[in-house]
């Protein structure tokens, strides 16, 4: 029910329909990870730097810290947790285990649904490519080299998949 | 924590003016939100009401005005801005810039209109405007009146807009077939500390340079062009032109009052703002270079 300062939200959150009563004033992050238990997307700089709340609304990433969930009514979020299918996880997550895509993880929610962002939108992308595209996802541990080493491994799994259908 | 509001949606420029009358001083209008959630959430800004203007069909788009200008709607995203055909075509520094504005969250949300509104001391749109001679449309509740770029941008977070006037457009003029563009920036972190552009259109018979926009922005708190430095490259040949680069630089650091802070001082910025001068410079002449290869 719409009142003075909220409203009735119906987004799909990782294919699931969802319907709850929001704040006008509350975000994105908080609405996933404190009312819907979605706690794999994470809170850090807190001002659209870092990338580590990463959320994607129909396909498109944004950050869940600085988006209000008004901008998610009607839409379909994917979070982390939508990826994986059961004890099967999504081939980007593949390519981040195998080769060594993190090391403490914070950032990784936030690099994996980027990613899936770049590969919708470039599904061959050179290095260049995806230095420019993820540069907005920050990672302190990795030095980088092992996340573009996963997002290439990505690139090339994908393209087998769609090369095989 | 931003505190309790109501989000109203106005289906025209109009209604939305009233809704900002009727907020009693404590309505923002809203569309990306990537600058105003941020200073609301730190408590800076406090608004009862936004003002969400995406659902205006005449604040959106980017089409062709007239024989020679091209109108981008104020809500228009970043990244549509970053991937338009018409643009890359007719106005190819827009795309170019865009393609490195904050990242691709910011640009999947943040519009331009909101972007020339908060006139953010780094922003890469302030000073892109200015070079392109864009001229600003805004809405005061009676008509559109057009604000030259060259007079909107007032300050650091200061324009030459009224409470209550609404960014509804930009219209940029189409240059001359042959125009070619330079930008360089200096950035240690997201936002540049230092930016440099410059704009040449040839003259009819290609030889040279008739017109030239060269301006500078991050460093100080508005950007700022230098007709000083704009007639250095007016009326020249192309290798005159480029014989220049130094004068130029010379020129726009002295002229330019850059703002010590962390990412340095007012004399090292001078320095950054010569040297990125001659680059964007170079990187012009260079890019029409490869055009007539």
């Amino acid at each position: 029910m719409s009142s003075l300062h909220g409203f009735d939200l119906r987004m799909q959150v990782n294919g699931q329909p969802v319907e709850l009563e929001v704040g006008y004033n509350e975000l994105l992050i908080d609405v996933l990870r404190d009312r819907l238990g979605l706690t794999g997307t994470k809170r850090s700089c807190d001002m659209e730097v870092c990338g580590v709340c990463t959320v994607l609304v129909d396909g498109q990433m944004v950050s869940g810290c600085t988006t209000l969930a008004w901008e998610a009514r009607g839409k379909n979020v994917e979070t982390i947790e939508g990826l994986a299918e059961g004890d099967k996880l999504h081939p980007i997550q593949e390519a981040f285990v195998e080769h060594n895509g993190f090391q403490c993880g914070f950032c990784t929610p936030g690099m994996i649904l980027s990613t899936k962002a770049l590969l919708k939108e470039y599904p061959q992308p050179d290095k260049a490519t995806i230095q420019w595209y993820l540069h907005g996802n920050i990672c302190r541990c990795t030095g980088y080299k092992k996340i573009i080493d996963s997002v290439e491994a990505a690139a090339q799994a994908q393209a087998q998949t769609a090369g095989a259908d | 924590m931003i505190t309790p509001l109501t989000i109203v949606t106005p289906a025209s420029e109009r209604e939305a003016f009233e809704a900002y009358q009727g907020g009693a001083g404590s309505a923002a209008y809203y569309a990306g939100g990537t600058e105003l959630l941020l200073l609301m959430k730190q408590g800076v800004a406090q608004h009862d009401v936004l003002i969400d203007l995406k659902g205006i069909v005449s604040l959106s788009g980017i089409s062709r005005a007239g024989a020679d200008r091209v109108r981008v709607g104020s809500c228009v995203k970043h990244r549509e801005i970053e991937r338009s055909p018409l643009l890359g075509d007719l106005l190819p520094l827009l795309p170019t810039v865009e393609r490195h504005v904050a990242n691709v969250r910011v640009r999947n949300a943040g519009t331009l209109g909101g972007n020339l509104c908060f006139a953010e001391p780094h922003s890469d749109m302030t000073l892109v405007t200015l070079l392109l001679d864009g001229e600003i449309g805004v809405f005061d509740g009676k008509a559109t009146r057009t604000i030259p770029a060259g007079e909107f941008f007032v300050g650091a977070y200061e324009t030459a807009m009224q409470p209550g006037d609404l960014l509804c457009h930009v219209d940029f003029p189409v240059p001359r077939a042959g125009t070619v563009f330079g930008y360089q920036q200096f950035r240690l972190h997201e936002r540049p500390s230092c930016v440099v552009g410059v704009v040449l259109q040839p003259t009819k018979d290609g030889k040279g340079c008739r017109r030239a926009a060269v301006g500078e922005g991050a460093a100080g708190l508005a950007p700022r062009r230098s007709p000083a430095a704009e007639a250095l490259l007016e009326n020249v040949s192309w290798e005159e032109a480029a014989g220049r680069a130094a004068e130029v630089g010379r020129v726009l650091a002295e002229e330019a009052e850059p703002l010590e802070d962390l990412t340095g001082s007012e004399e090292y910025k001078r320095h950054l703002i010569d040297v990125l001068a001659q680059r964007a410079i170079s990187e012009t002449l260079g890019r029409r270079e490869a055009n007539n290869a």
